[in-house]
């Protein structure tokens, strides 16, 4: 039920499986991170990346729950792109785009990382625009 | 013309808001297709035709529209060929045909082949059976007679003998299925003997109001369906929302007669007295009480007219500088949650430093957390259960709750709650709420919702594509679900989330899991990250699969009996558009 503080909850508790499933392999560096539904798989290198995307094709059938398709990215170097352009990697039998950056949860991220420039600059007009929005009306 | 028109579409629409569950419309020619596609209650057509073939006989197809609530019941993928579509609900499945009368007899044969294992077969054949006594005329064409009578015997389907029938079904009725019968009644239908309680009703098109040359729809009513209706109707005319004049609330004397009235109704009323009394009864007093005293001493809001809007369609007034500066400040407030991201902005060298301090320390509680991840938490909260809310944890969660947020279904507003702080009303909820966690269960009032609907974009006009539902649920089940949400959920072992689950949690922001992904990016420990975006739609979490998880982790039976009863049962919702309620 939108609105009840208790279904958030529930459905954490609900996906919490998945995400034990996907960090179960290594030790130390998380490979599955999830704020609600917003996800992002990590991985060293492509076959621990199609292990990840198989595990979460099999959890998503399994529980009735679908991955959202369109948002699929993957942000890598060129070099990888283009080994993962002779077979693309599949999650729900829908292959991964190959984007240079996505933006993740607000932050613009690249293959190095969040880039600060861009997160700068945007939010720099963003407090200019708002700044200007309240000269405009403090007058009243 | 058999089109299927504007006029057509919106009586089938019509139809599937009040009386049927599926509709199977066949020989539509795929007019209008494109926008039909976009509808929310189109669930599958056959293959478009060749260009040659649409807008005849031979080109025309079958649609499947469900209803809202009937949608919910279709069971795995529905199939669809050239000339069928098969779907399955819980309990049964059911193919709709449709035989072009160019089919060949081998055709026709493969065709009804690929549909036996249907309980229910519906089909616009385009043949003139000789056994249904409501058809005229001569049977034929004989090869695809003949091509039916052998698939009727071979797989012990009988064929339909409907009784007539005015009147439509009355709603809340389980399953129907129909078929729009064309021209006269020289279509027919099959059906197992497999499927208990069934029975055909042949609907005059006129009284149903469905604008067509053909004179009936035939009706599949079942009546043995066991899966509940996830949104039993709702009465039509359910009590709207009451609004009070909050403002007198500022005013201390008032504030002073509200409390001394609640204490006296609580003496009166036996809210405290130890007579055992039931959740929901309490609720229902306790609700009551606080409605008329809102009423005698704030006076009830006579417009009702803006009593359906959150404070978030104010924008539409933007043209007051004085309300949209308002607007700004509030907003502002409300980004506060997003004011922790500032400090890892104020520059590369500072910021990273702060970054890297936080993905360390993150880093070491991912190792810490490899141990306690393999499912070995129970036990730990097991002892709190028998805890009860005590009514300090009620006033500190009524304090903490946001008062600018519209009021629920109860006409009970927050502020009126925290003006009845100082009466006898924190104990009785908390009477209230220990009589649900001793009970196992929440009064089923608390599971009734308003849906209203905001404006996204107010550039733009407020049409359909551009409102978002905004559900307001009742101030009790609000206050309750927080408190358990903080004493038995966040304390125990068996709810303990992964630490990489950041979502909805106290210690967690967007700005933990950004960082964890761009430290290991930067570092170079990782170069792979796919980002995915599951589907969170809490109504699509699978009921008994959760049941089971929350038993596997250890989650004490009287809890998982409240989340039951909270989430799963009976639950009712209303939108309101416009001033107009539905269910």
């Amino acid at each position: 039920m939108q609105g009840s503080p208790l279904s958030p909850y529930l459905f954490n508790i609900y996906i919490d499986e998945l995400i034990v499933r996907l960090n179960d392999s290594t030790a130390g560096i998380p490979c599955g991170l999830f704020y609600a539904d917003d996800g992002v798989l990590l991985a060293q290198d492509l076959p621990s990346l199609r292990h990840l995307a198989d595990l979460l094709t099999w959890w998503s059938a399994e529980a009735s729950i679908a991955v959202n398709i369109k948002k699929y990215r993957l942000v890598l170097g060129r070099i990888v792109a283009l080994e993962h352009a002779t077979e693309p990697v599949l999650i729900c039998r829908k292959p991964l785009l190959v984007v240079e950056s996505y933006t993740y949860l607000s932050f613009p991220m690249g293959s190095n990382g969040i880039d600060f420039a861009t997160h700068l600059s945007k939010r720099i007009s963003q407090a200019n625009g708002r700044a200007s929005f309240l000269r405009l009306h403090s007058d009243g | 013309m058999n089109g299927l028109d504007q006029l057509k579409w919106t009586a089938c629409l019509k139809l599937l808001h009040t009386s049927f569950d599926f509709l199977f419309l066949t020989e539509t020619w795929f007019v209008g297709h494109e926008r039909h596609v976009r509808d929310r209650r189109f669930v599958a057509s056959t293959p478009l035709p060749p260009l040659s073939l649409q807008r005849s006989r031979n080109g025309g197809g079958i649609y499947l529209l469900a209803s809202a609530s009937a949608r919910g019941r279709l069971v795995g993928d529905v199939r669809t060929t050239s000339s069928t579509i098969t779907f399955h609900t819980d309990l049964f499945s059911f193919s709709a045909l449709y035989l072009q009368p160019s089919m060949s007899r081998e055709d026709v044969v493969a065709t009804l082949g690929s549909v036996a294992a249907s309980h229910v077969v519906l089909g616009d054949v385009n043949a003139r059976l000789p056994w249904p006594r409501t058809q005229s005329g001569r049977p034929g064409p004989p090869e695809r007679v003949e091509a039916l009578a052998d698939f009727s015997r071979s797989h012990s389907f009988t064929t339909f003998k409907g009784s007539r029938l005015d009147a439509p079904p009355r709603s809340g009725v389980p399953v129907k299925l129909v078929l729009r019968q064309l021209l006269t009644v020289d279509h027919y239908f099959v059906k197992s003997g497999s499927v208990p309680g069934a029975r055909l009703l042949l609907l005059d098109n006129q009284s149903i109001g469905l604008p067509t040359d053909h004179a009936y729809t035939l009706c599949l009513h079942l009546t043995t369906h066991r899966s509940i209706p996830v949104n039993p109707s709702c009465p039509r005319d359910a009590p709207a929302t009451i609004r009070f004049h909050l403002g007198k609330l500022s005013d201390e004397n008032i504030q002073k007669d509200i409390c001394a009235a609640f204490d006296l109704g609580t003496r009166s009323l036996g809210l405290l007295s130890a007579a055992p009394v039931e959740a929901a009864t309490l609720e229902r007093r306790l609700i009551s009480l606080v409605q008329s005293i809102c009423r005698r001493f704030l006076g009830e809001k006579t417009s009702s007219a803006a009593a359906g809007m959150s404070r978030k369609t104010v924008p539409a007034s933007q043209q007051d500088p004085q309300v949209s500066t308002l607007l700004y400040k509030s907003a502002a407030a409300e980004s506060r949650e997003n004011g922790d991201i500032l400090p890892s902005e104020r520059g590369r060298s500072a910021g990273l430093s702060a970054l890297q301090e936080i993905s360390d320390s993150l880093a070491e509680r991912y190792a810490g957390r490899a141990l306690a991840s393999d499912g070995s938490v129970d036990s730990v909260g097991v002892g709190e259960c028998h805890d009860e809310l005590s009514e300090s944890d009620v006033v500190r969660e009524i304090r903490r709750q946001d008062a600018s947020k519209a009021c629920g279904l109860d006409s009970v507003h927050i502020r009126v709650i925290k003006a009845l702080l100082s009466s006898s009303y924190p104990k009785v909820l908390c009477r209230l709420f220990n009589l649900c966690l001793s009970g196992g269960s929440t009064p089923s009032s608390w599971n009734s919702t308003d849906i209203h609907m905001v404006t996204k974009d107010t550039d733009r006009p407020r049409d359909v594509d551009n409102v978002r539902p905004i559900t307001l649920i009742c101030i009790h089940r609000k206050l309750f679900e927080r408190l358990l949400l903080v004493h038995f959920f966040d304390k125990s072992g068996w709810a303990r989330l992964h630490p990489t689950q950041a979502g909805f949690r106290g210690d967690y922001s967007t700005l933990t899991n950004a960082t964890v992904v761009h430290h290991l990016l930067s570092t170079g420990l990782i170069r792979h990250a796919a980002f995915i975006d599951l589907e969170k739609a809490f109504d699509m979490v699978d009921h008994t699969r959760l049941h089971t998880l929350l038993v596997r982790r250890g989650c004490p039976s009287r809890i998982r009996d409240l989340v039951e009863s909270l989430t799963f049962r009976g639950l009712r919702s209303r939108v309101l558009v416009n001033g107009q309620s539905s269910d």
